[in-house]
């Protein structure tokens, strides 16, 4: 996890260093005392540096904290915890440089961020957090990363590399669903207007289930008792979910318009970051991506397969025959015969494309196709942002 | 971190003022002080808060070139080093005042410091003295402390730069990084680290002593300064009776002087009325000039240079002293002494040469160190039994056996005797009344003539001319003489040899030191600048010379000069006190500036590497002689007997205190439930202690009462939830529990006791208890979800503000 601890002189110390060279030069030379006394004293400094900022990051962990995935032009907030487990002296200014590094839109990016933790008194524990906005979307690997400490007075820096990684799925940007998608879905999932009367119980004192408190969960919802009882945060959870109601297929064809393609993504990734609104309502939904790289299989839309449908939406390419109709075969009694096949071409184009004529499959299953490359009545994508900063959000840490 | 940065550009300013002093103290040219303060105090106002103006960086880079060019140019060529030096120190002071009218990074100024620096070095090349020594201190603490904040100001600067490879227009834009302040507030923090810093501050100023003492040094003379200004009183070569208005007095130390019975003894403690008139140069050609009488060397004109090694020891009648002095740095070869004076036999002698006819002691001139080191030597010389200087001192000539008559050495007495008589008709006047009265004896004659200037016929000492009423028509010695009678040495020595030589007594001015102060910590005099005197040498013929003379050895075959001394005694009594400035002197004195390689811990000898001064106390035999010898002078009553007897009860006393606070805080830290709840009650004391220590050092609080020490402990997400209430106009009044004030003051007028504020306060309230009480700690969720609630508590508090003020407004 961690590597030896690597002392340089900086910039600072080196001038500082040939200052105190001459006058330790010139003290012997000339036989001047009060010389003798300065060289000792900017030598005294030298010596603390070195040896206060070695002892800064002797016996600290560091752990990064940050989300499974985000979304483009989303802000993520990444956290760096460092634990000092020494007894007696605080750690003061540890520097964290993080590197981030990832493929986004057939860039290769590689950019540093760095935080600095203030004061970690002895045995706690203290939190600094940068925020960083992937503008397309990709995989991100943060680290590894180089904590560091200079103090008190910035002539000598120790590294010591921190070798643990993250990955963050960076799922294309969301949207707005237009109502005519929420009409095409509240179609599919009639049956679970019976459920309205739960859902309405969902916010009283009835609930289905407790689940650990995540961060962006309403405070009202914390069931105070059972938090209590279990030593930490709960909250309420809705209703059981039913049985799914439809399939969906994202169908990423290569096209000349690549922000067509994107905008389908981009689609896919609302319909699943807004899925916990009609999961509540009981529907459930499986979903599969076709093109380069894509799910070998439809994946039930929830907690359990969203990552992996986001980490699909955000490396998925384009590709000429993405094999959906073979998709849609398999989609038969996954979960209902009704699929959506949200595609960048028209459904005449895919079955010249594909090896299975569309109208084969038809019978079989419903197939409701919609191309958004044409159609914009579906989904309206969300202004990109020009450049990260635009806004900076309040900054939050905490040392204990 | 602009807080941060305005703190840095404070320290930054002192430091430098700290620099600008130090340099114009070292050279005596406070230039670059000036200077130094007006750019730095205009650049802060100007550049850092105003904001009117800053230099672009080509416009600096040239004015910094050209002020370089014309500076060097100005100082290059001179050949002499002392200018050379002084040039550089004001191109450092120029180049930094160019560096400050720029916009600062920590880049800036870390170069600014640089420049700082760099300045001390060039002063601490030059003589400081111990008030330089101070302000040297001060300086290399408020120096460090801005080493500190520009550390962390560079930090901020860093972590809010993004960095990396990425183009800026497209891709990942991750770098523009956001990093968050703590929850304790900042100046906590400055507080804490501040603390922290004064200890590494201390631990960094023992290293550098330890170093400065125990680094092996040769075996040859270290100094402190190359050059330092003159110090005119004392080392004139001429002195003069011109109105001058004011003599300052100035406490400058010039010289230390020991005397021993043996050059292995110890000093002998000198009373003030037993201190010695150091002689220096004899002065006697008289120029006038105007209404000033003025005194020179005579020994360039007449008799030229007649340099003879010091004589060796002689047959006194009396008892042979040593005499240590050390001589503060200067360029002149002027050394002093108590006469008569012999050699000692020492490597020393060859260094030291004598003028007979002047009586002139002079060092080598050949060599360095004449301008860079302070100068000690040793000398014999001899008092009477009972410890009184002799009041003569052999004659010897230059031209041979023969005494200084106008018929034997007529040049010599011609000039010895020279005067105007019309200029000065009071002084011839009563100086022939004089001897018409007393006969021929000259002896008694210049005895008579030296009493004459007794209070009883209206003369009195002063320094000060501002309120005595003078006649600038007539010379200001005969004006003295004869009207006002109110004057210094050189008024008085003046006079009397003047009344002399109208005798036909050849006589002459002399230069040098009377009296000092004795320096108990140092076991010498403190010979200061104010301590400069003037009086007189009257040749004695053979015949004049009384038979006690020629017994103790003050006269000689050829004559003696007697030593005539007219100036009533001055009262220095209030500044003959020690006190801890003088120790503090004498320390910065001896054994930093003027520290020798024996001195050190370590030297280098001619034997190879050796240990001594501090190391010595590793060697039993040095504990055992000094131990013997501390016993010893406790049974016998004196100082050292008083001050054990205070210090040692004290000592024991604090050491019985430290022990028990040491053992109750092991307790308090091991000890089980009831130690701890023990322990508030009976460390009452120790946490007034720890409440007043918190303020200066909140570690050095928690260290001598970690339990009680800052209690209530501080739980900084209530403490902001208060604040943002107290903001609000809600305050927990006395006896309310926390829960009570959470779920009153979350309540809003109109609303009741679950509103969303009072769920919000609850909730904290809740959160605070189960760390408070409970030494819980918050993870991560929990922490959010405060902060959470915290922010929504602040929004809701501060709408419901603007409301309320809405309403007011429009109801009025």
């Amino acid at each position: 996890m961690y590597e030896r601890r690597k002392t340089r002189i900086t910039w600072e110390g080196m001038s500082f260093l040939a200052i105190l060279a001459f006058i330790v030069l010139g003290s012997i030379l000339r036989q001047i005392n009060l010389l003798v006394l300065l060289s000792g004293l900017m030598i005294a400094p030298f010596f603390f540096n070195w040896r206060i900022c070695r002892k800064m990051l002797q016996s600290v962990v560091f752990r990064r904290r940050l989300p499974q995935w985000a979304h483009a032009g989303d802000d993520v907030q990444v956290e760096w915890e460092m634990e000092n487990n020494r007894h007696s002296i605080p750690s003061w200014e540890v520097r964290v440089t993080d590197s981030i590094n990832g493929n986004f839109a057939g860039e290769e990016v590689s950019r540093t961020a760095q935080v600095i933790i203030h004061q970690v008194g002895p045995g706690g524990r203290g939190r600094a957090r940068y925020r960083c906005r992937f503008p397309h979307r990709g995989i991100a690997w943060f680290g590894p990363s180089v904590a560091s400490s200079a103090f008190p007075v910035g002539l000598v820096r120790t590294r010591m590399r921190v070798t643990e990684t993250a990955r963050l799925v960076v799922a294309p940007a969301t949207g707005t669903l237009s109502p005519r998608w929420h009409r095409l879905t509240s179609s599919s999932h009639e049956a679970s207007d019976s459920a309205d009367g739960r859902r309405r119980g969902s916010s009283s004192d009835e609930f289905f289930s407790l689940r650990a408190w995540q961060h962006g969960d309403n405070p009202r919802m914390v069931h105070w008792r059972s938090s209590a009882k279990r030593g930490e945060l709960l909250v309420r959870q809705g209703v059981d979910p039913v049985s799914a109601r439809f399939n969906i297929l994202v169908d990423l064809a290569a096209h000349d318009d690549a922000t067509a393609g994107e905008r389908l993504l981009g689609m896919a990734a609302t319909i699943i970051s807004g899925s916990s609104g009609w999961q509540r309502h009981g529907a459930r939904a499986c979903m599969a991506v076709c093109g380069c790289d894509a799910t070998p299989w439809p994946l039930v839309i929830g907690p359990a397969g969203t990552l992996t449908l986001l980490e699909c939406l955000a490396t998925v390419r384009p590709a000429s025959n993405t094999g959906v109709l073979e998709m849609i075969a398999r989609c038969r009694g996954k979960t209902s015969d009704r699929v959506i096949v949200l595609s960048n071409r028209a459904r005449e184009q895919a079955n010249a494309d594909e090896a299975v004529p569309v109208t084969q499959v038809r019978a079989a299953t419903h197939v409701q196709w919609i191309d958004v490359a044409t159609d914009n009545s579906w989904f309206a994508p969300a202004t990109p942002p020009d450049e990260f900063g635009s806004t900076i959000a309040r900054p939050t840490a905490s040392s204990s | 971190m602009k807080h941060l940065e305005q703190v840095l550009r404070i320290f930054v300013i002192i430091t430098l003022c700290l620099s600008g002093l130090l340099l114009g103290m070292s050279q005596g040219d406070f230039q670059p002080l000036l200077i130094a303060v007006i750019s730095a105090v205009a650049a802060w106002v100007l550049v850092d808060n105003l904001r009117w103006f800053s230099l672009p960086q080509w416009l600096a880079n040239g004015l910094a070139i050209i002020v370089t060019v014309f500076t060097i140019a100005s100082f290059l060529f001179t050949g002499d080093p002392v200018r050379q030096l002084l040039g550089v120190g004001k191109l450092l002071v120029y180049l930094q005042s160019i560096l400050l009218f720029q916009r600062k990074s920590a880049r800036l100024y870390w170069q600014i410091l640089v420049l700082g620096l760099l300045q001390i070095v060039v002063g601490a090349v030059f003589n400081l003295g111990f008030e330089g020594g101070v302000l040297f201190i001060l300086y290399v603490t408020c120096g460090g402390f801005t080493m500190l904040l520009l550390h962390l100001f560079q930090q901020r600067e860093i972590a809010g730069t993004p960095g990396g490879t990425a183009s800026r227009s497209r891709g990942l834009h991750a770098g523009r990084v956001v990093v968050s302040p703590m929850i304790e507030s900042r100046s906590r923090t400055l507080r804490r680290m501040a603390s922290h810093y004064a200890i590494m501050g201390l631990g960094a100023l023992v290293f550098g002593f330890a170093w400065f003492y125990f680094l092996p040094r040769e075996h040859s003379s270290w100094s402190g300064p190359v050059e330092v200004p003159m110090r005119p009183a004392g080392y004139q070569q001429s002195v003069s009776s011109n109105h001058s208005d004011l003599i300052p007095m100035s406490t400058q130390v010039v010289m230390t002087v020991q005397y021993a019975r043996a050059r292995d003894l110890d000093p002998v403690p000198l009373q003030p009325e037993e201190m010695p008139c150091l002689r220096g140069i004899a002065l006697a050609g008289v120029v006038t000039e105007g209404n000033a009488t003025t005194w020179q060397p005579a020994a360039s004109q007449v008799l030229g240079a007649d340099f003879h090694p010091l004589a060796g020891s002689r047959r006194w009648s009396g008892t042979l002293l040593v005499q240590k002095i050390v001589l503060e740095p200067t360029d002149n070869p002027l050394i002093y002494s108590l006469y008569p004076a012999v050699g000692i036999g020492g490597d020393e002698d060859e260094n030291i040469e004598f003028c007979w006819p002047v009586g002139c002691l002079t060092r080598e001139r050949s060599g360095d160190k004449i301008k860079v080191a302070h100068y000690r030597y040793e000398l014999g010389v001899v008092t009477r039994r009972d410890g009184t200087a002799f009041e003569a001192w052999p004659y010897q000539s230059r031209t041979g056996r023969v005494p200084l008559t106008a018929d034997a050495d007529p040049g010599v007495y011609r000039w010895l005797t020279h005067l105007e008589r019309n200029r000065y008709p009071d002084i011839v006047g009563v100086a022939g009344d004089i001897a018409a009265r007393t006969g021929d004896n000259h002896a008694r004659i210049a005895r008579e003539c030296e009493a004459w200037f007794s209070p009883a016929n209206g003369f009195s000492y002063t320094v000060d001319f501002r309120s005595v009423r003078r006649d600038s028509s007539i010379d200001g010695v005969e004006d003295f003489f004869a009207n006002h009678r109110t004057g210094h040495c050189v008024y008085y020595a003046s006079a009397l040899a003047l009344m002399l030589r109208s005798q036909g007594i050849p006589s002459r001015v002399v230069v040098g030191y009377r009296g000092g102060q004795w320096n108990d910590f140092g076991k010498h005099i403190d010979v200061e600048a104010r301590n400069a005197h003037a009086w007189v040498e009257a040749y004695i013929r053979p015949d004049d010379c009384p038979e006690s003379w020629r017994a103790s050895g003050e006269a000689g075959r050829l004559g003696a000069w007697m030593t005539l001394d007219a100036t009533p005694a001055i009262d220095f009594d209030q500044l003959l006190t020690s006190n801890a400035l003088n120790y503090a002197q004498s320390f910065w004195r001896d054994y930093v500036l003027g520290l020798q390689a024996d001195q050190g811990a370590t030297t280098i000898s001619r034997d190879g590497f050796k240990l001594s001064g501090f190391l010595k106390m590793l060697d039993l035999g040095w504990w055992q002689a000094n131990v013997t010898s501390a016993v010893g002078s406790v049974r016998q009553p004196g100082p050292l007997r008083n001050y054990l007897l205070v210090a040692v009860p004290i000592v024991l006393l604090g050491i019985a205190g430290g022990g028990w606070f040491w053992w109750r805080r092991q307790a308090v830290r091991k000890g089980t439930r009831r130690t701890r709840a023990a322990v508030p009650r009976g460390f009452a004391l120790r946490s007034r202690f720890a409440s007043l220590a918190a303020g200066i050092s909140p570690a050095l609080a928690r260290w001598l009462a970690p339990n009680v020490a800052g209690a209530p402990p501080v739980v900084p997400f209530y403490q902001r939830m208060t604040k943002i209430l107290e903001r609000a106009g809600r305050k927990r009044l006395p006896g309310q529990t926390h829960l009570e004030f959470a779920n009153q003051a979350g309540r809003l007028s109109g609303e009741g006791a679950r509103s969303e504020l009072a769920i919000l306060t609850t909730r904290i309230t809740r959160f605070y208890y189960l760390v408070r009480f409970g030494g819980c700690e918050l993870d991560e969720n929990q922490q959010i979800l405060v902060e959470q609630s915290l922010d929504e508590l602040e929004r809701k508090l501060a709408g419901g503000n603007s409301a309320a003020t809405t309403a007011t407004d429009a109801g009025s």
